[in-house]
């Protein structure tokens, strides 16, 4: 148990320099800017209190505004996306909950299930960031069109990164 | 007292929430204002030094075109060094300024505009409101309202000033306005970015009646005590006119590409503290 945490908080702090050094560097087309930050806050244990949740996810968020300085901005988007997420889970799990699967990676829950739930936590969270950068809904068009494209882009990365760093349950069930 | 501190056991969570909601909407209004820079401030001490670090391996991808742009730069200064110059015959200052005696007339020369370099360690471009830091400061003898040029045109005003670092508010911001003119037209306008694109800007402020050409420079006009006149600041790339006034709407195709933008230099106006004077007596009366 000791060292799952070790890895979770390593992963953690690596997660935040990619981000950092090197996706916040990242312009494809001049928008699209994936937030790849986004994976430490979607592998947070589900039984972590609530408020331990909200302060890791604000801490996330402004770690990152403050080397974007875009204060407060991820900040507020990281905390509603920690805010929401047990009712998206609680959306997507047909089934209760089992007590194992706490932590929602590839070891425990199905391909289906983790692309629905990336898709949906990273689309509010890139909506949260655009609306509060532009602060208005001029141009929405292109705006809702970055935001689509940013999504799916850092889907993608967040869940090859899923792939190739933890094993995944179908592995598991063959080496079984 | 029990039935207190159950209720806070409880409702935690909620609280927390809230808390941060707050705080975190205190940050983005704080930041849409002036005093965002306070905050910069206080974390620049953490953010700098890892700017710095990824900026330095980061710019040598830029070196070529960026020695490129130097060379010409140093180019252009040789050849324009005299609009630094404030030349003036038959003046009546003499002092602490180059005298020619000619048979006829006194000749002053008064140096207005002293240059130096930065680099450049953190720059934004697409974003609303864009800002760049360099890593020059208060101890390098920069202050506020300094100009910023880059090797191919201008870059931006510094806004804020540490010891070593300072902040550059970037051409790419809604906030800037700059005095301009077009050659050869001499026409005055003002220079502003929209969000959207980082290569071009609008010159507005040109009456319909002005002909104006694609391809015509749109250089500083010198009458802002921040910018020296007659610096590149794009080239007209679109004209059309608005059907709602008399003025024309002009794209600009800016001369500084801010996507490698690595050294800048900035501009520092000896006698800004005179202006300033002279300023606030005009806002006086």
């Amino acid at each position: 148990m000791n060292n799952a945490i070790t890895k979770q908080i390593l992963s953690f702090f690596l997660l935040l320099a990619l981000q950092i050094l090197v996706c916040n560097h990242i312009y494809v087309f001049g928008f699209i800017n994936p937030n790849v930050y986004l994976l430490a806050i979607l592998l947070l244990p589900i039984t972590l209190p609530k408020s331990a949740q909200y302060a890791i996810g604000f801490t996330t968020g402004l770690i990152v505004d403050i080397f974007d300085l875009t204060l407060g901005i991820h900040a507020i988007a990281t905390l509603a996306l920690v805010a929401l997420r047990p009712w998206i889970i609680k959306l997507l799990s047909v089934n209760k909950i089992k007590t194992e699967e706490i932590i929602p990676t590839p070891k425990t829950k199905d391909f289906s299930w983790l692309l629905y739930y990336t898709l949906i936590m990273v689309f509010i969270h890139q909506t949260f960031t655009s609306l509060l950068e532009i602060w208005s809904f001029n141009r929405f068009g292109m705006t809702f069109l970055s935001i689509l494209i940013n999504t799916a882009i850092t889907t993608l990365l967040i869940l090859c990164i899923e792939y190739i760093f933890i094993p995944n349950k179908s592995n598991l069930n063959q080496s079984i | 007292m029990g039935k207190l501190i159950a209720f806070i056991q409880k409702y935690l969570h909620i609280i927390v929430l809230v808390i941060l909601f707050i705080v975190g909407f205190y940050f983005i209004y704080q930041s849409t204002t002036y005093p965002r820079f306070a905050i910069a401030h206080a974390t620049s001490t953490i953010t700098a030094p890892i700017n710095k670090l990824s900026y330095s391996i980061i710019s040598h991808f830029n070196l070529r075109p960026e020695n490129d742009a130097l060379v010409q730069q140093n180019l252009q200064l040789l050849q324009e060094r005299e609009s630094n110059y404030l030349v003036s015959s038959d003046s009546i200052a003499t002092a602490e300024s180059v005298v020619t005696d000619t048979n006829t007339h006194k000749t002053t020369r008064t140096k207005l505009y002293d240059y130096s370099t930065a680099n450049v360690v953190y720059n934004t471009i697409h974003r609303k409101c864009n800002y760049m830091m360099i890593d020059k400061g208060s101890e390098d003898g920069v202050v506020p309202d300094m100009a910023v040029l880059s090797a191919s045109g201008i870059a931006g005003v510094v806004t804020d000033v540490t010891p070593h670092f300072a902040t550059v508010t970037s051409l790419l911001h809604p906030n800037s306005n700059i005095s301009a003119k077009v050659i050869p037209a001499n026409q005055l306008g003002t220079v502003t970015w929209k969000f959207g694109d980082p290569s071009s800007a609008y010159l507005n402020d040109i009456p319909e009646h002005m002909s104006i050409n694609v391809g015509d420079s749109v250089v500083t006009s010198g009458f802002s005590d921040i910018f020296p006149s007659g610096l590149l600041i794009g080239v007209i790339s679109e004209k059309s006119k608005s059907p709602n006034d008399s003025f024309l709407t002009l794209k600009i195709k800016l001369a500084t590409d801010f996507n490698h933008v690595n050294h800048v230099y900035i501009v520092r106006n000896l006698y800004k503290e005179e202006m300033d004077q002279l300023k606030e007596k005009m806002e006086d009366e």
